[in-house]
């Protein structure tokens, strides 16, 4: 009986997937639609594969680390600073993304696959609940926690509070870019174990989409992780058993995402979970006489 | 101590555009510089191949894309609704169109077929178009995310499709439709894969478009709605209808192209991110890039249909480090408008 659980709780995919839409929901809850995760997931996947495969496991996950934050923090200043539209500067940064990180891959690879690193289940688990657990007292257990959401709620209203919404916003790309990255090299390593060009491709839209689903709460968001994870690696089986087709395996997340916030939105339900109302407002913080 | 702050400020008109027009000049040299240097071509050889994909005729078979979504989206972006869903709005009127000349008997028809197919896959384009737009204005639903996930239904439907139910009888290995009829496909220049009509229907929207903007009440309302609802409403026009209309119009001029896409280019159904490949999403791009003013319109789009040829100049070598080039280009050039913008508004002051 504990067996088959804890193959769901530890597949692979489910907690890369799970890092993925944790650190999504972290950088959104401080008001940033974060289009530019499904580009750095990309990029950080192929740097990862690399790194791994010419240097080693632990320094492969010390440059993951390193290139992931550094490009997150390319998109937090086009938030913060320049001002820019949140979904423009995500459509544009992903493309780059996407080029630079097959770039490097391409340059830099030595063959198609590399050796699997062996996890214990119950360790893989324990990362996947450990974080989620983790993720949701950041947020809501503490101060930290407390600013970033004041910043997704209403930017104007935390800043005449005292938070100082950039810093903020700043710290809380890191730690989102940080389980982002962790996510990407659990996907490289263990679940994968090979690349090709624009591997990873849709699944930082797909975390976006499934965060959105979780209503942006880490707790609801780990379930719903792993319930996708485990769908995703038995498609193969559903087909062959039910004859469901992929493409409405695949296109199910999308459309749940759809239904749920229909049903949040339309029902009182919406009074009772806090989504992040400013999300992707610009938001420019007014001059004061000096 | 010294602290950095940035302050609004207004560049005159000219001064902004003349930004716009530098950074895209020299984001092309950083560009073309680059390429030779990963190419191995010398840097005036990179440069003739990038002015050749200027004046390549094909930039036509990218600008009969780009235009007119980038116009429907201006127009959705004036009104300042995110419609993120060009892509999945595209998809739904290839599969429009195919219907129409695959599954009825219009599609035998001489003449009417592909006008039917294109009326039949804007109405498709609308309605998808429609979905987000009504949860958006009658429920309050964020309308870039469920644009968005649109997209990849539409995709996977379209995959769905080609797979299962409509998956041609003489296509052995390969996930597509049948062949459409003759009589629906448009004709394309010869040696060339774009079709005039829809290149000249592009600039007839052009024209119909900027007269809707600017010289209609329609318009001049419908670009008052991001500055103040309030405004709006106090005219006495229903600020709900203007949205909705604008949406389903971006929605329409979408799935125009898709049908377009299949009658002219594919000839068949093909997989939904095949049909789409991205366009979609840089089309928004294009919209913006252009100011979201028309005339903006048909030079942005020119410029980045030029890009997307050079793209295919430079795949010569290793098709996937072309592309992989292309698209690190593409994006970097996008960017750098972003920060163009920013110059134009802002100012970074230390005090």
């Amino acid at each position: 009986m504990v067996e088959p659980i804890l193959t769901i709780l530890a597949d692979p995919l489910a907690i890369a997937l799970t890092l993925w839409i944790l650190g999504d929901i972290v950088v959104e809850r401080s008001g940033v639609i974060n289009l530019a995760i499904d580009g750095i997931i990309t990029f950080s996947i192929a740097v990862t594969f690399v790194a791994v495969q010419n240097i080693g496991y632990v320094q492969g996950l010390l440059i993951s680390l390193a290139s992931t934050i550094a490009l997150s923090l390319i998109f937090a200043t086009f938030i913060n600073v320049l001002h820019a539209p949140h979904v423009l500067t995500g459509l544009s940064l992903n493309i780059a993304f996407y080029g630079v990180g097959a770039l490097i891959g391409l340059r830099y690879m030595k063959s198609r696959s590399l050796v699997p690193i062996g996890i214990g289940k119950p360790i893989l688990a324990l990362i996947g609940v450990a974080t989620a657990v983790l993720t949701w007292f950041t947020l809501y257990r503490s101060r930290l926690g407390t600013e970033i959401r004041a910043c997704g709620f209403n930017p104007r209203a935390a800043e005449a509070a005292g938070v100082r919404v950039w810093r903020t916003r700043y710290i809380a790309t890191i730690i989102g870019y940080t389980l982002v990255s962790i996510g990407s090299y659990i996907y490289t390593t263990i679940y994968r174990s090979g690349w090709s060009q624009y591997t990873g491709m849709g699944y930082g839209f797909l975390a976006i989409t499934l965060a959105m689903a979780s209503s942006w709460h880490p707790l609801i968001a780990y379930p719903i992780a792993i319930a996708f994870g485990y769908l995703y690696t038995s498609s193969y089986a559903l087909q062959l058993l039910y004859g469901v087709p992929t493409d409405v395996v695949n296109a199910l997340p999308f459309m749940v995402s759809l239904a749920v916030v229909v049903i949040v939105y339309a029902t009182p339900l919406s009074k009772k979970v806090a989504m992040p109302k400013a999300l992707g407002e610009v938001y420019f913080r007014e001059e004061r006489a000096a | 101590m010294a602290r950095i702050v940035v302050v609004k400020r207004v560049l005159p008109p000219s001064l902004s555009i003349l930004t716009r027009f530098l950074t895209a000049f020299i984001g092309f040299l950083i560009a073309v510089y680059i390429t030779s240097v990963a190419t191995g071509l010398g840097f005036s050889e990179t440069l003739r191949t990038a002015f050749e994909s200027f004046l390549d005729l094909n930039v036509f078979r990218y600008i009969s894309v780009f235009l007119p979504i980038a116009l429907g989206l201006a127009i959705a972006f004036n009104a300042n609704l995110w419609n993120l869903g060009a892509e999945g709005q595209l998809v739904m009127g290839a599969v429009g169109a195919t219907y129409i000349a695959l599954f009825t008997p219009l599609g035998k028809m001489d003449y009417i077929a592909p006008i039917a197919s294109l009326a039949f896959a804007a109405i498709i384009g609308l309605l998808w178009a429609l979905i987000p737009s009504v949860m958006r204005l009658y429920l309050g639903v964020n309308e870039a995310v469920t644009t968005l996930l649109m997209n990849y239904i539409a995709y996977y439907f379209s995959s769905y499709l080609v797979k299962g139910p409509w998956r041609g009888r003489g296509v052995y290995g390969y996930t597509t439709t049948d062949m459409i009829p003759d009589a629906s496909k448009l004709p394309v220049v010869p040696g060339y894969s774009f079709s005039w009509y829809i290149v000249v229907t592009a600039f007839v929207l052009v024209a119909i478009v900027y007269l809707l903007l600017y010289k209609t009440r329609f318009g001049i309302s419908l670009r008052a709605l991001s500055s103040s609802i309030a405004a709006v409403e106090l005219a006495g026009i229903s600020s709900k209808r203007l949205a909705l209309a604008a949406f389903c119009i971006s929605g329409a001029f979408a799935g125009f192209v898709g049908g377009a896409e299949i009658l002219v280019y594919h000839r068949k159904l093909v997989e939904g991110s095949i049909v789409g490949s991205g366009m979609g999403f840089t089309s928004i791009m294009v919209a913006w890039l252009g100011g979201l003013n028309p005339i903006g319109i048909v030079i942005s789009s020119y410029y980045t249909a030029a890009l997307y040829r050079l793209s295919f100049a430079l795949q010569i070598g290793s098709a996937a480090i072309g592309d992989a080039l292309a698209k690190s280009i593409i994006g970097t050039l996008f960017a750098a408008t972003i920060v163009a913008e920013f110059v134009s508004k802002y100012k970074i002051v230390v005090r």
